[in-house]
């Protein structure tokens, strides 16, 4: 009879799933801000460029 | 060759011949080397049956703590006055100033050794200064100084400059750190020379594997 | 673009498959129960994110003797997910140490060693933080990626002379119980599909974080253009504006 340990299992496929998840999520939240700086650069560079 | 060694001959004699003027670095490290004998001291409560067994590891954070202290004036003071730029033009390679760079460091730190062991040794009453412990801590530092120097080069031209040499430096010494402490507190507790004499080979093996990657990528740091 | 979307997708089917395998077709085992399960997934991690300090090491050497900003980008993405790895291989081998040796933590060398190495990655990517121009910071990085693997197997080596000479680990049973259990032909199978599965979350993870590299390259870029072009054009209120917003 193996002894019980779901707890842990449970507990540690928690740490596993939310350690990658925290880390997808990070990456998703960088690159959508990427993305605006880029876009807000984007534009204000046209505005620059009708201007001169 | 002749003109390579002068070139560092002369990089230690421009840094060692400073600090002998001014002793800045040199005090400042005696007397943070000091201060953390007596933050250990409270802190670990030491009476005399724990001094024994812990001695060997106030002594290596003590030296490699100064330590880092002593690295980041080294390169971080030529960065500040800009005088950086000056030794590049020296007609050698890099790595003359690398070397020049390492022993002038290497010196201040053991420099500094030679004040806190005999006070070590007067605080917790036996003597440190056994010749292997000094041996430990000649190869200790020596490594400890070798990637150091590279580092604070690294540290030195970087936003975060002096916060950043401990952190980008203490977790590549653990080699030194283990080797340093096992091997003095095994010199200090009288243990045969061949149960912990392994522990002198890993800080060989380190200094030579650490000098000779430190070398290699000096290049990469200095000057644009 | 239309590849990365495709290496997700496979990649969160993959995981998906493997766990479920794990939890529902992978038997008990009967000396450790069902916290074993977990070593699938961080035995998987564990070499793993050595391959990924080790991507770096090697990307780091070619950076310093051929300067080309993609293998800096590549040591930075494999660095942050080795990070990543290694992070939960010590989490989920402290949970699973607690009810196999009766406590979080001990001074295994494993573990210890996996501790270090994340220290100095850590250390990684705030001197890559502290840099601003993109030469340097590659140039600084690669140093230390090849400084910082290279201690690394020296750490082990000291931590295990420690270890050898100092026996005495905390809780019951010794740090070797978990080797050798008896291998099912199903449980084979899961082993391999966690190694697939770890192996392809790693390249996804990597390529994701080195496209994010090459996009905030190219916002750098454009904040640089667009800041020689207000410095052309010195009376541009609206431009200012704009850019300070």
């Amino acid at each position: 009879m193996p002894p019980e340990t779901s707890f842990y299992m449970v507990l540690a496929f928690t740490a596993y799933l939310s350690l990658l998840g925290a880390y997808v999520v990070s990456l998703i939240v960088r690159r959508r801000n990427l993305e605006r700086d880029s876009a807000t650069l984007a534009e204000l560079q046209a505005d620059l460029d009708r201007q001169s | 060759m002749k003109r390579y060694l002068r070139v560092v001959g002369a990089v230690v004699w421009k840094d060692l011949s400073a600090e002998l003027r001014s002793r800045e670095t040199f005090s400042a490290m005696v007397v943070f080397s000091l201060l953390m004998v007596l933050v250990f001291s409270i802190a670990l409560e030491l009476n005399r049956g724990a001094r024994e067994s812990t001695a060997a590891g106030v002594l290596w954070a003590t030296a490699l703590f100064s330590g880092t202290l002593g690295l980041n004036r080294g390169l971080g003071r030529e960065q500040d006055r800009g005088t950086l730029e000056g030794l590049l033009l020296a007609p050698a390679d890099r790595s003359a100033l690398f070397f020049g760079k390492f022993l002038s460091s290497w010196a201040l730190i053991l420099a500094v050794q030679v004040v806190t062991v005999p006070v070590l040794t007067v605080l917790y009453n036996f003597n440190l200064a056994e010749p292997l412990v000094i041996l430990s801590l000649v190869l200790g530092t020596l490594g400890y100084t070798g990637v150091g120097t590279l580092l604070s080069a690294v540290s030195a031209q970087t936003r975060a400059r002096d916060v950043l040499l401990p952190i980008l430096l203490l977790p590549v010494s653990v080699p030194v750190l283990m080797a340093g402490v096992q091997s003095s507190s095994a010199a200090l507790a009288g243990t045969p020379w061949n149960e912990f004499s392994i522990w002198y080979s890993l800080l060989v093996a380190y200094d030579v594997i650490f000098l000779a990657v430190a070398v290699m990528v000096f290049e990469a740091v200095v000057g644009d | 673009m239309k590849s990365l979307k495709w290496l997700n997708v496979s990649a969160a089917t993959l995981l998906a498959v493997s766990l479920a395998l794990v939890w529902f077709a992978a038997p008990l085992e009967a000396t450790m129960g069902a916290v074993q399960k977990i070593f699938y997934f961080h035995v998987a991690a564990a070499w793993v994110g050595m391959v990924g300090f080790f991507i770096t090491f090697v990307a780091g050497i070619v950076y310093l003797v051929r300067p080309n900003p993609r293998w800096d980008r590549l040591g930075a993405a494999t660095a942050e997910v080795g990070l990543l790895l290694s992070i939960i291989t010590t989490v989920t081998g402290s949970i699973w140490a607690r009810p196999a040796w009766n406590t979080w933590w001990t001074w295994d060398v494993r573990l210890t060693t996996y501790t270090i190495a994340i220290l100095i990655y850590i250390a990684y990517l705030f001197l890559r933080g502290a840099i601003d121009d993109p030469q340097r910071r590659a140039r600084f990085s690669a140093v230390y990626g090849v400084v910082g693997f290279v201690s690394v197997p020296l750490t082990f080596l000291s931590i295990r002379l420690w270890q050898s000479i100092h026996p005495a680990v905390i809780g019951t049973a010794t740090p070797t119980s978990q080797g050798g259990f008896d291998m099912a032909p199903i449980m084979a199978v899961i082993v391999v599909m966690a190694q697939v599965t770890t192996v392809v979350l790693f390249v996804t993870l990597t390529a994701n974080r080195y496209r994010l590299i090459e996009l905030q390259d190219q916002v750098d870029l454009q904040k640089a253009r667009a800041m020689l072009a207000e410095g052309d054009l010195p009376s541009q209120p609206a431009a200012s504006a704009a850019a300070t917003k």
